[in-house]
């Protein structure tokens, strides 16, 4: 729970202002931990360099590309109202579009405005409703559920949601909201997945299918997030670098403590190495869901690269964890692209109302108002996501959608092959048809430009995996080096999201710094009654009342209290 | 009839408190700073009683009410402020004290309003920070 009285300002730590920090990876797992790192830890801006392989920073969170050309993000990302270390962060930076305010402010007053809550979470039949009422499972899998809820963590070792659950569980309209959100497949950790389901829990309960608490900001991720936290980090004296990639990490033992002696580094110049002291703190960002991503546009075909020689920071990772097990084992997540890719689009739609005014009729939401919405008969398992206005300078008539497909190698329902070979408007062509606009294709194309982004890694983190393949965010004995982002192990929390890699730049700083203030605690939202009697709705399909609880409690012993069972007096004090 | 009360499921409006005020539930509503409320540099404010709970009504319209202090005027019986949260060195008596109340870490209102006033003793810190600091050693 989080307290007020927890909201202290630290005192600097002893020798903050001889330590210098090595932040390996720009993306937000980095930049959030600059931040704690000047803000929080008191360290001098100008003690704080990151390292970024790709010419900006954000790393997924981008949004290239312009209203002339079609946007092209890779990818999206939900924000939930628990995202306390996110918050947190937010709240420290000024908006770069809202004078006055902090990103949170302006994050916070559009979301008040503009409350995403779906009412249409579900297509089938070319944009016919897919009802999300009924019961959510069967009762089998309901009892599977609740099995999962209350078996330990470490009784779920490399199991995956396909061995847990009955094969119908994955036609339930239950998996169909819940795993869309996501973005899990039968193939993934049912240790990951549980962990959602607890995580938040007052977020997918019985009306998993609303969306309701689901977060967007005021336009993407990079105009909204991170641009505002690269300009204030700059304005604080932290340095960047970019198109500078990390290729090596070397530690050593020191008297039974283990140091970061140096980093290698390569840019335009070649490689270059720095070497570390126990005053260097670095923090590697150990993984990347947009590593090697691809991208094609209206004509093109974004290829899946398969490569595994050559994965940026994947491959720093795989050296390190071969010299040690507390780096963990990356072998677990990397090794089968085919079940960890998918495919994105953007749609730039310029001077036609068509599709957006035909699914604002459809759905009764406008802009981003009506969050994702998954096509549940698609081959290519389709989720859409219209948006509001998506970038500060987009004029009025132009209009964009996402979305991703799940399955990338299976031939389409309308167009017949793979989204993984196909073009930026064969992707939308498909799209078209699920939404009941097949005769109208040809024309919404003449005024779109679609980007597609092949993604090898993007649900890598939820492979079947064993909790020490992942590194503690400060492995055991490690005095200057913390692991960040997506590929670390958080006891409780969840992986792919923006408040994980927050959330490890935070420990790592408070850990790496020695920083005495205290952590923002794990949301716990099953410790409530309120949300575990509305769990249980959802696995059951039954209301828990006071009549339930009754029943336990006298009908549950058997027998009625009598006074000569009254209990023991407590021992006097 | 207590047996046919649902739990209360968990929507806004069971959370609200007024029509216009709801609780926070965390820092993502905890961190957010409202906007300035309308008509706010129009009206007044006068406290009556200069004990904890008027100075405290006289820190948020300032701190989060975005009204200003000029606006703001606290009427009280005796003397000095903060009613029974007194503490007065007398060179004849001694200390004086009428009472002393007991603090604890959940008291969210109080530690909300410690936080953004400046402690006296402490350069750099809020009056939070230095209690804090105190009660972890």
């Amino acid at each position: 729970m989080v307290r007020n009285y927890d909201r202290i300002n630290a005192q600097p730590p002893e020798g903050i202002n001889e330590k210098r920090a090595h932040i390996l990876g720009g993306g937000i797992a980095g930049l959030a931990a600059a931040a704690f790192l000047v803000d929080d830890a008191h360290m001098p801006g100008t003690n704080v360099t990151v390292y970024e392989a790709s010419g900006t920073t954000g790393g997924a969170m981008d949004a290239a590309g312009d209203a002339e050309t079609g946007y092209k993000p890779r990818g999206h990302r939900e924000l939930h109202a628990s995202h306390e270390c996110l918050w947190y962060l937010c709240g420290k930076v000024p908006s770069i579009h809202t004078p006055g305010a902090t990103v949170l402010e302006e994050t916070y007053d559009v979301n008040v405005r503009e409350p995403i809550r779906s009412n249409f979470r579900l297509m089938a039949r070319q944009g016919e409703r897919h009802e999300v009422t009924g019961p959510l499972m069967s009762a089998e899998d309901g009892r599977k559920m609740l099995d999962l809820w209350l078996t330990p963590e470490e009784d779920l070792d490399g199991i995956t949601l396909g061995d847990w659950f009955s094969p119908e569980f994955f036609n339930s309209v239950y998996w169909l909201c819940w795993s869309t959100m996501f973005a899990f497949w039968p193939y993934h950790s049912v240790m990951e997945a549980r962990r959602y389901m607890l995580r938040y829990a007052d977020l997918t309960g019985s009306n998993v299918g609303a969306l309701e608490g689901i977060l967007h900001p005021k336009y993407n991720e990079y105009h909204s997030f991170t641009l505002p936290l690269h300009k204030w980090l700059e304005s604080q004296g932290v340095k960047f670098r970019t198109s500078t990639s990390v290729t090596d990490i070397v530690v050593s033992e020191q008297g039974g403590e283990t140091v970061a002696t140096g980093v290698t580094l390569r840019d335009a110049d070649g490689e270059h190495r720095l070497q570390l002291t126990r005053d260097d703190l670095v923090f590697f960002t150990n993984g990347s869901i947009v590593q090697n991503a691809t991208q094609a546009d209206t004509t093109t075909v974004a290829t899946l690269n398969r490569d595994t020689a050559d994965r940026g920071v994947f491959t720093v990772w795989e050296k390190l964890a071969a010299r040690d097990p507390r780096f963990g084992n990356p072998a677990a997540f990397l090794s089968d692209v085919d079940k960890t890719n998918f495919y994105t689009f953007m749609a730039t739609i310029t001077g036609d109302r068509t599709f957006h005014d035909h699914m604002e009729a459809k759905t009764g939401s406008k802009g981003s108002t009506g969050g994702m919405l998954s096509v549940v008969d698609s081959n290519w398992k389709l989720n859409l996501l219209p948006l509001g206005k998506y970038h500060p300078d987009q004029p009025a008539d132009v209009h964009v959608l996402h979305g991703y497909g799940q399955l990338s190698g299976v031939p389409g329902n309308h167009v017949e092959k793979p989204m993984r070979e196909c073009t930026g408007a064969e992707v939308l062509a498909e799209v078209l048809y699920h939404c009941g606009l097949k005769g109208k294709i040809a024309a919404i194309l003449e005024h779109s430009k679609v980007h597609t982004a092949a993604l090898p890694y993007i649900t890598s983190q939820f492979m079947p995996r064993k909790t020490s393949d992942r590194p503690k965010v400060i492995p055991d004995g490690c005095v200057n080096l913390a692991f960040l982002g997506q590929y670390v192990e958080l006891p409780d929390d969840v992986v792919f999201t923006v408040e994980t890699s927050v959330r490890t730049a935070m420990m790592a700083v408070w850990g790496l710094t020695g920083l005495e203030k205290p952590m923002v605690p794990m949301p716990q939202p099953y410790y409530d009654v309120r949300v575990l009697a509305d769990n249980v709705k959802m696995m059951t399909g039954t209301d828990i009342t006071a009549d339930t609880l009754h029943t336990l409690v006298e009908g549950g012993s058997g027998r009625e209290a009598t006074d000569s069972e009254a209990p023991t007096p407590a021992p006097t004090r | 009839m207590i047996s046919r009360i649902p739990i209360a499921p968990l929507t806004r409006s069971t959370m609200e408190a007024s029509p216009s005020m709801y609780y926070s539930n965390g820092n993502y509503e905890a961190f957010a700073r409202p906007r300035k409320p309308q008509g706010v540099d129009q009206k007044s404010a006068h406290l009556i009683g200069g004990g904890v709970a008027s100075l405290a009504a006289a820190a948020f319209p300032i701190s989060d009410g975005q009204m200003a202090g000029s606006r703001i005027t606290v009427y009280e019986a005796s003397s000095i402020t903060g009613g029974c949260l007194d503490g007065i060195k007398d060179p004849v008596e001694g200390y004086l004290s009428r009472s002393e109340r007991e603090m604890e870490d959940h008291y969210e209102c109080m530690w909300d309003l410690y936080r953004s006033i400046a402690s006296l003793d402490v350069e750099g810190a809020s009056v939070l920070d230095d209690f804090y600091r105190i009660n972890k050693d």
